[in-house]
């Protein structure tokens, strides 16, 4: 019988130990809304894994990096081919290296976003939370984590919006209040929010925040 | 109220638009093709969703605007009904709210339509209920009640 489940309950990483220690032969498929990730057990080992059009090693540390989403564990399947020779073991603790390593950058770019996003002007509270409303960074907002689960509740529907009214992707959003505005935009799994007021320039916030990336490659500064 | 629907979708750029009862009426003109009412109730659903939960944040909105990459999702919130229109991302958008206004402004005007308003007791609220959506998304609501 097929092992099944979500990667939000359980870790790829035991997935990958359980099946090496037992040495099934079989292959774990995860698939989310952007992408399917396969990793082909045999002899104890990873013989071989694709994620999307990617394959071997590489595909393996992109399956790590996935947090969520439904997988299946179909036994007694082979490997169409090996793309992979490095043992199981050294293959888990890169992939967990470059894992953290992107949390780093991430959590440095999210500093030097929020220093430079708050000075824009009309800018008075910077709000960014991650897909379960866990707040990243805050400035000047009340009820940090009332609002940041808020925030989260939002993005899910704006996306799902999206996806019904066949708009596409999300990319930036204004909330037009009595009183003030809110600007919306999505990072990654995250949601940016600012709350703005009349001095604001939407057209200048909507291009801050599409460079927003560009402080993780570019390790910041992305004005 | 089919009439000013009408013509908010003879606007360049405009997909379509339809209106949104808090009881769960839609009313719509014409949808484009390949797309059918119960997409309509699946899109007023999360908009009344989005309107309730800034209300409970105490900051009631008065438009909202999502833009996509290929589209864009403009709301005109009420008390009782939202006004949604769906769009291109290159729809003109003082040429919409211009015609939204005069849209919104004849319906204030309209006995027939205040009647089918007044009627409605249904709050916002209402559709912030667990039922109403999967269970991450509700206990995000949770910590927000």
């Amino acid at each position: 019988m097929a092992l099944v489940g979500n990667l939000k309950d359980l870790k790829l990483a035991n997935i990958v130990q359980l099946n090496c220690m037992e040495r099934n032969e079989a292959v774990f498929i995860v698939e989310t809304r952007k992408v399917t990730g396969k990793i082909y057990f045999s002899e104890g080992n990873i013989a071989h894994a694709t994620c999307g059009a990617t394959e071997g090693d590489e595909a393996v540390y992109q399956i790590l990096a996935i947090k969520e989403g439904p997988f299946r564990v179909e036994n007694n399947v082979a490997p169409p081919k090996r793309s992979i020779n490095v043992p199981w073991s050294n293959l888990l603790m890169e992939g967990l290296r470059m894992i953290d390593e992107a949390m780093e950058a991430k959590g440095e770019a999210v500093g030097k976003f929020t220093k430079d996003i708050k000075n824009v002007n009309g800018v008075q509270a910077v709000l960014i939370t991650s897909k379960q409303g866990e707040i990243m960074t805050e400035e000047n907002v009340s009820s940090g984590k009332r609002t940041a689960a808020a925030m989260a509740f939002i993005t899910r529907k704006i996306e799902k919006i999206g996806r019904a009214s066949k708009s596409g992707v999300f990319k930036f959003g204004i909330v037009a209040g009595k009183n003030d505005k809110k600007a919306i935009a999505k990072w990654g799994d995250d949601t940016i929010t600012l709350s703005i007021d009349a001095k604001a320039s939407v057209e200048i916030l909507e291009q801050s925040v599409e460079k927003v990336d560009s402080y993780i490659h570019r390790g910041g500064g992305g004005q | 109220m089919k009439d000013k629907l009408e013509e908010i979708n003879s606007i360049n750029g405009v997909k379509t638009s339809f209106v949104f009862f808090n009881d769960g009426e839609v009313v719509f003109d014409k949808l484009p093709s390949g797309f059918d009412p119960d997409n309509c109730m699946e899109i007023a659903k999360d908009v009344v969703q989005v309107s309730a939960m800034f209300d409970r944040l105490a900051t009631p909105l008065s438009e909202f605007d999502f833009k996509y990459d290929t589209g864009r999702v403009i709301v005109f919130p009420n008390s009782n009904f939202n006004l949604i229109v769906l769009c291109l991302p290159t729809v003109s958008i003082s040429m919409l709210r211009l015609t939204v206004n005069v849209a919104l402004a004849d319906l204030e005007n309209d006995k027939k339509f205040q009647k089918r308003i007044q009627k409605i007791e249904t709050s916002r609220r209402s559709f912030l209920v667990k039922s109403n959506m999967d269970a991450e998304t509700w206990a995000l609501a949770e910590i927000v009640n």
